[in-house]
């Protein structure tokens, strides 16, 4: 009994597992390659594109918006199948008439609830992205349409 | 996979199981309040007074029948079975002063920064279930904090309801010290269950160990706790959130989740010393009454007022242990009961008087100067309210005043310790230094000079709302010449 491990032991083990690994393979690869640096490899990664301004920069909210819907629903997901697997075992079902019918209650309000939520979101229009709308400055231009008409139509001919 | 005993007993664990949730019913019926008020929010769709009004009564209505749970299932702490009912009242008070708030005046234009949102009565749902679970006595730290999480959320979210700038600045901050609390309050939780083994809070009250790292961790909890009630160290939000939040709520904010949070402060208190409380609690009145003084904003006037009357309630920290209800805890509840009823009277009064300046002066006192001459009625009737909250006789304060100082006396002949006598000092001392800024109000309505001769004429709906002053000026009265009904019905 002493010997074995708690929970708290395995996670300890896990990350000096993982800083272990790390370690290693950092310090072999630098012992192996070749070490050119110039700009363009010391540049930040940000998925191959030159990078632009810096992250503490600002972006709309909606983003946040559909993350925190998304998030909510990617959890439903993840709880909704150890739900069945855990709570549909055969020798649970056996041992209790009632355990089915209120595992299944219980999880029909939750859905319920999370639905109630997306239903919200849709009805108020939280979910329609807002296109926006570039307003183009009123121009006056110096030189009259004629002139480009003619312009045009000069070089058109001269083309035909 | 399962032991055959696990599987015989499983329909045992059924039944606990779902007794225990039945315990929870009338938070379940505000649960569904809560989603009946959502699905009217979303079929109802234009924002008009009919919807207003449709809302507020069935809001009402799921309010009124977890009330009924609350009495046909009583919890078996009388503690709980009282604050619950108060809490539930106090909602429905504050539902009776939203109509006359400027909240709702604006309803019907379509405006997005001036339009009363209807999605309020889901999340004030929200905020009751989250306090009437905070007041349970079998509570486990898990569902503590929970009901913690729930109540805190609803209340920043409820901060930001008008929706300006001022608003939403006052929310952020809100939410930022709440969460940092709320956190503190968790990590302390988690060193409770490892030095207890325990999450349930009756297990890890009896099996509390007087180490320093085990008050360490108490401290931790009482973080959270100590925020919501809004005493000393964990005070330096209210003002802020006073200032921009919704008057009605603002009441709401500063009765409802103060009397939650200090029934788990007086359960945790057993376990501290009551030195510790008498502390807090005296740092917090004065520090409360001190900074009133030099306040000029009405509302962050009674915020730091309201952490002065926190600081006075946290004398329910103290408990002699005892099977019924000790003179302490009866004395402060009466206190709540007193205060509750000045506090939402004075707010339904900021809110149906007018002021001579708009926007950002609008709530300084010197934007009330001279209006007794112009509203003498009102004026009157904010002078009764202040020497309410005060504690001057014959209004109601006074006996709850009188009846919390005679209790600490009673704690001091039990005990014949001289700290109870400083306390006591500190306590009526800053009953004294109340008297100087609850008198500002009053003072610039009725001796400074009127700017501008403005004739204000009272609306139809604002004349029911002058009625309703009037019935809590009556209530006042009453309780100062019959205490003893409201006493009897405490224990």
């Amino acid at each position: 009994m002493k010997n074995e491990l708690s929970g708290f032991g395995t996670a300890l083990l896990f990350i000096i597992a993982g800083i272990f690994f790390m370690v290693v393979a950092l310090f072999t690869s630098s012992l192996l390659r070749p070490a050119r640096p110039n700009v363009e490899k010391l540049a930040t990664y940000e998925c191959g594109e030159d990078i632009q301004g810096y992250a503490w920069g600002r972006f709309n909210v909606r983003f946040y918006l559909v993350a925190l819907i998304f998030i909510l629903f990617e959890v439903e997901l993840i709880f909704l199948f150890p739900w069945a697997v855990v709570f549909g075992q055969k020798a649970l079902l056996k041992a209790s008439p009632t355990w089915g019918r209120i595992a299944l209650i219980e999880m029909t309000i939750f859905t319920f609830l999370l639905v109630l939520g997306l239903a919200y979101v849709w009805a108020k229009g939280y979910l329609s992205w807002v296109k926006p709308q570039p307003k183009t400055e009123p121009f006056e231009s110096p030189v009259p349409q004629q002139l480009y008409d003619k312009i045009n139509e000069k070089y058109v001919k001269k083309l035909g | 996979m399962f032991s055959t005993e696990f599987l015989e007993k499983l329909p045992q664990i059924i039944q606990d199981t779902l007794q225990q949730a039945l315990q929870f019913l009338p938070e379940l019926w505000l649960v569904l309040g809560l989603i009946v008020s959502l699905l009217l929010d979303l079929i109802l769709r234009k924002n008009t007074w009919a919807k207003f009004g449709i809302l507020q009564i069935v809001s009402a209505i799921f309010l009124l029948a977890a009330w009924q749970q609350i009495y046909l299932t009583p919890a078996e702490d009388k503690l709980t079975f009282i604050a619950q009912q108060a809490i539930i009242a106090t909602a429905l008070l504050t539902f009776i002063v939203l109509p006359f708030s400027k909240l709702v005046k604006s309803l019907g234009n379509n405006n997005f920064n001036t339009n009363f949102k209807t999605e309020f009565y889901t999340i004030f749902l929200a905020l009751c279930i989250g306090l009437l679970g905070l007041t349970r006595a079998n509570l486990n730290l898990l569902q503590m904090y929970l009901f913690l999480e729930v109540s805190s959320i609803s209340a920043y979210i409820l901060t930001a309801w008008h929706f300006d700038k001022k608003a939403m600045q006052a929310s952020l901050k809100y939410l930022l010290y709440g969460s940092v609390a709320s956190g503190i309050t968790l990590y302390g939780m988690s060193w409770l269950y490892g030095l207890t083994q325990s999450l349930e809070l009756s297990v890890i009250i009896a099996k509390f160990q007087p180490l320093p790292l085990a008050y360490l961790a108490l401290s931790f909890v009482l973080v959270g706790f100590l925020f919501k009630v809004s005493a000393f160290p964990l005070h330096i939000w209210a003002p802020d959130v006073y200032e921009a939040a919704p008057s009605p709520l603002v009441a709401f904010f500063s009765l409802a989740p103060k009397l939650a949070a200090l029934l788990v402060l007086f359960r945790l208190g057993q376990l501290l010393d009551y030195r510790i409380m008498i502390v807090l609690s005296s740092i917090s009145m004065l520090w409360g009454n001190l900074s009133a003084l030099f306040e000029n904003h009405l509302k962050r006037l009674l915020a730091y007022s309201a952490i002065a009357h926190a600081g006075l309630m946290l004398f329910v920290m103290y408990c002699p242990k005892t099977e019924k209800l000790s003179f302490a805890q009866q004395s402060i509840l009466f206190y709540w009961v007193v205060y509750a009823l000045g506090q939402i009277a004075i707010f339904l009064w900021i809110e149906l008087m007018p002021t001579l300046q708009q926007k950002a002066e609008k709530y300084y006192i010197t934007s009330y100067q001279g209006l007794g001459r112009t509203l003498p009625v009102m004026s009157i009737l904010a002078l009764l309210f202040m020497l309410h909250l005060t504690g001057l006789p014959p209004l109601g304060m006074f006996w709850g005043k009188l009846v919390v100082f005679s209790a600490i006396w009673k704690a001091y002949t039990q005990t014949q310790d001289i700290w109870w006598i400083v306390y006591l000092l500190v306590a009526v001392l800053n009953t004294a230094i109340a008297l100087f800024y609850y008198l500002k109000l009053p003072y610039h309505l009725f001796f400074k000079p009127l700017d501008k001769e403005d004739i204000f004429k009272f609306s139809w709906l604002q004349n029911i709302g002058l009625i309703l002053l009037w019935m809590f000026t009556l209530a006042t009265f009453w309780l100062f010449f019959y205490p003893e009904k409201v006493l009897d019905w405490l224990s």
